[in-house]
């Protein structure tokens, strides 16, 4: 199987099946846009995605290749937080950071699926909390006054203003 | 290392948009200006595509059947609901059993629980088809019809003009006495303007009469001072008078009203605007229906429900006639909600008879044991014979007999005419049920007919029944449940299934599940 080479931020390199690397997106954009699977040297840098961060990613791609494909229009897929598969939940069992980062590259990486998994995993950690406990967990600061947080606890964001 | 904070806005957005609509996101908005920020685009977007997906006919239908495991709500037809922040109420309405409930339940929407709030205070008499409605913290409800008593015999129904308000703080019902007081009525329709409680039409019973008949009075309660006012109309256009319609607010000065029903075999599709500008005369304009073709069999027994400047009607999906290049298209998108009701999913066949446990606000102790056995097939019969009492021997349709009503029209509907269309109709539906693996071969399903208000207002007003876009099947056939919006939903609960397949097992046709029309994912 035709394989390429991905560079990380601190300039490590991954050997990765082409199909695999094709599951990001902007990966497959670039081969497709630069016709760079021709070259069979060549190597993808990615300059936003540190090492640890693109294993992680490659380890997450490698056991999901064989995914089906998702369905084109979402009909049939509800939005629900409950569905992560087990070996995911496992998979994220990583420190606030990590999963930030992994965040952020499967949004730079183009990577839907796992976009969708690790996005679904912080909305469970938010779920049911207090606005001060949301804060705490993320360690956010607030950045209302006492009269300005009163006021957004009583606003209804529901109502028309559009 | 990376912070949430270094998440770009649309990200954190999407994370926002997974979050339950209701209480959880509304903490989200009080955690930063930032988040706050996030959490009005994602309701903004929420809001956009559930009227695009009202547009496109294209909505996702879900449902919850109650879970035996938690108290829950009693199956009922003919109830009032209410919507207020993260809860929907729901009051009274028919039993399986020829009763009224004067139960309050509360739907926890962010949990999505039944709750029952044992409030304490002066009750209201067990009724069905009063109004309920929303206004600072309470709700307030008023008329509503009931059974007559058994004894003496033949008497009509029984109408209230009893005004109840529920203060939902101190869950507590408090009687209110007005010196002025509309007649008894039911099947009325209300709005709430600023301090106002606009009350048009129903089925009324003014002193002194002996029966019932249909209204077009309008009847204002001033909700300050608890004074009613009966409201003096300009001129001599306005529409007949009905109950069962359904009424929305345009603006300020003006209502809209549509369909509603003036008796057995007189189902109204017409619209009209009130105008409300002149305190001393409101005027009624007839508005001119476009998109004919489009529109629903029945707007009567089917409330509709405002979203954005559109009404949302749930009526039988024509699948051979509106539908005809998607009548091939067999599964329909409705799933339910299977992980939350595995083993709760109630199953006709095995389920035990509803035993009506909380009429009359408590559980249970008022019945009979032996009477449970039996009740189901007798209570059907007397039904069905009151139907034909009504329709033969009474001028006046009764409220009693909508469901009775539905079904002698549904008889009288299939002629010659229509019996290759009902042939073609069964084949589909034996193939459906195929797919579906169910018994039930000529079950019905509802679908969403939606009306365009855009042009309501306008000098000659015109409001366009939509042409459907989409094949969309919701849950079977029923009338008489409640349907409200909530936040980027809309929730219909109960009813009963407008269905003859199951004569003679009235209990199993009433539902108390919850059905939830929301929009499609669109994911940015």
């Amino acid at each position: 199987m035709p394989q390429i080479k991905l560079q990380s931020s601190d300039g490590e390199t991954f050997a990765v099946d082409v199909e695999i690397a094709k599951c990001s997106v902007t990966i497959k954009t670039m081969l497709e846009d630069l016709g760079m699977d021709e070259e069979e040297e060549e190597v993808v840098p990615l300059p936003n995605v540190n090492s640890a961060i693109l294993k992680k990613v490659i380890q997450w791609a490698t056991y999901h290749k064989d995914d089906p494909p998702p369905p084109e229009d979402d009909e049939n897929k509800e939005k629900r937080t409950d569905d992560i598969s087990s070996w995911d939940a496992d998979f994220l069992k990583v420190d606030q950071g990590t999963l930030f980062e992994l965040i952020l590259a499967a949004n730079y990486l183009d990577i839907k699926g796992l976009l969708d998994v690790t996005c679904k995993t912080v909305a469970n950690m938010i779920k049911g909390k207090a606005p001060e406990e949301i804060r705490k967990t993320f360690n956010i600061k607030n950045d209302f006054t006492a009269s300005e947080e009163e006021q957004v606890r009583k606003e209804n964001e529901w109502c028309e203003e559009k | 290392m990376a912070n949430i904070k270094d998440l770009p806005d649309e990200v954190l957005e999407f994370i926002l948009s997974l979050i339950s609509p209701y209480q959880d996101l509304h903490d989200c908005m009080a955690v930063s200006k930032r988040w706050r920020r996030c959490v009005h685009n994602v309701v903004k977007n929420r809001r956009r595509n559930l009227n695009r997906s009202i547009s496109d006919f294209n909505v996702k239908w879900m449902s919850l059947t109650p879970s035996e495991v938690y108290p829950t709500i009693s199956k009922r037809y003919s109830h009032s609901a209410a919507i207020h922040e993260n809860a929907m109420y729901v009051f009274g309405g028919c039993t399986c059993s020829m009763t009224t409930f004067n139960d309050l339940w509360k739907f926890d929407l962010s949990k999505r629980q039944w709750i029952r709030p044992l409030a304490t205070g002066t009750y209201p008499s067990p009724k069905a088809c009063s109004s309920l409605v929303y206004h600072k913290n309470s709700l307030v409800l008023f008329g509503g019809w009931t059974y007559p008593p058994t004894y003496p015999l033949y008497q009509s129904w029984h109408l209230f003009n009893d005004l109840h308000v529920y203060d939902i703080g101190k869950n507590h019902w408090r009687a209110v006495g007005t010196a002025l007081t509309p007649p008894p009525m039911a099947g009325h329709s209300v709005s709430i303007i600023d301090n106002w409680m606009i009350v048009f039409g129903g089925l009324a019973k003014p002193n002194n009469a002996i029966d019932c008949e249909k209204t077009n009075d309008i009847w204002k309660l001033n909700l300050n001072d608890w004074v009613w006012t009966k409201q003096e109309v300009e001129g001599t256009k306005k529409p007949q008078g009905r109950f069962g319609q359904t009424q929305v607010i345009l603006d300020n000065s003006n209502i809209f009203i549509i369909g509603g029903s003036g008796g057995s075999n007189v189902s109204y599709g017409d619209a009209w605007v009130l105008n409300m500008s002149n305190d001393n005369a409101w005027k009624w304009t007839p508005v001119e229906i476009r998109g004919k073709p489009n529109k629903p069999v029945n707007i009567w027994s089917n409330p509709g429900c405002k979203v954005d400047n559109k009404i949302v009607v749930l009526n039988r999906v024509q699948t051979d006639t509106i539908f005809p290049l998607n009548s091939s298209r067999c599964p329909p998108e409705y799933r339910e909600e299977a992980q939350l009701n595995v083993s709760a999913r109630i199953d006709s066949a095995s389920r035990q008879p509803d035993l009506d446990e909380n009429v009359n606000g408590r559980r249970g102790s008022l019945r009979m044991p032996h009477r449970e056995n039996n009740a189901a097939g007798p209570s059907y019969e007397g039904i069905g014979s009151a139907s034909i009492v009504n329709s033969v021997a009474r001028p006046g349709p009764s409220i009693a007999a909508f469901v009775d009503v539905e079904q002698n029209l549904r008889y009288s509907g299939v002629s010659l005419k229509d019996r290759t269309s009902f042939l073609k109709r069964h084949k589909e539906a034996e193939r459906r049920a195929e797919w579906k693996g169910n018994k039930n071969n000529n079950s019905h399903f509802l679908g969403i007919y939606v009306l365009d208000l855009e042009h309501a207002l306008d000098e000659k007003p015109y409001v366009t029944w939509l042409t459907p876009k989409n094949f969309n099947k919701g849950p079977e056939e029923t009338i008489l449940y409640t349907l409200v919006q909530g936040k980027s939903e809309l929730i219909m609960f109960g009813g009963i299934q407008n269905d003859t397949k199951s004569l003679g097992q009235l209990n199993n046709q009433i539902s108390n599940s919850l059905h939830f029309i929301s929009a499609r994912d669109h994911i940015i």
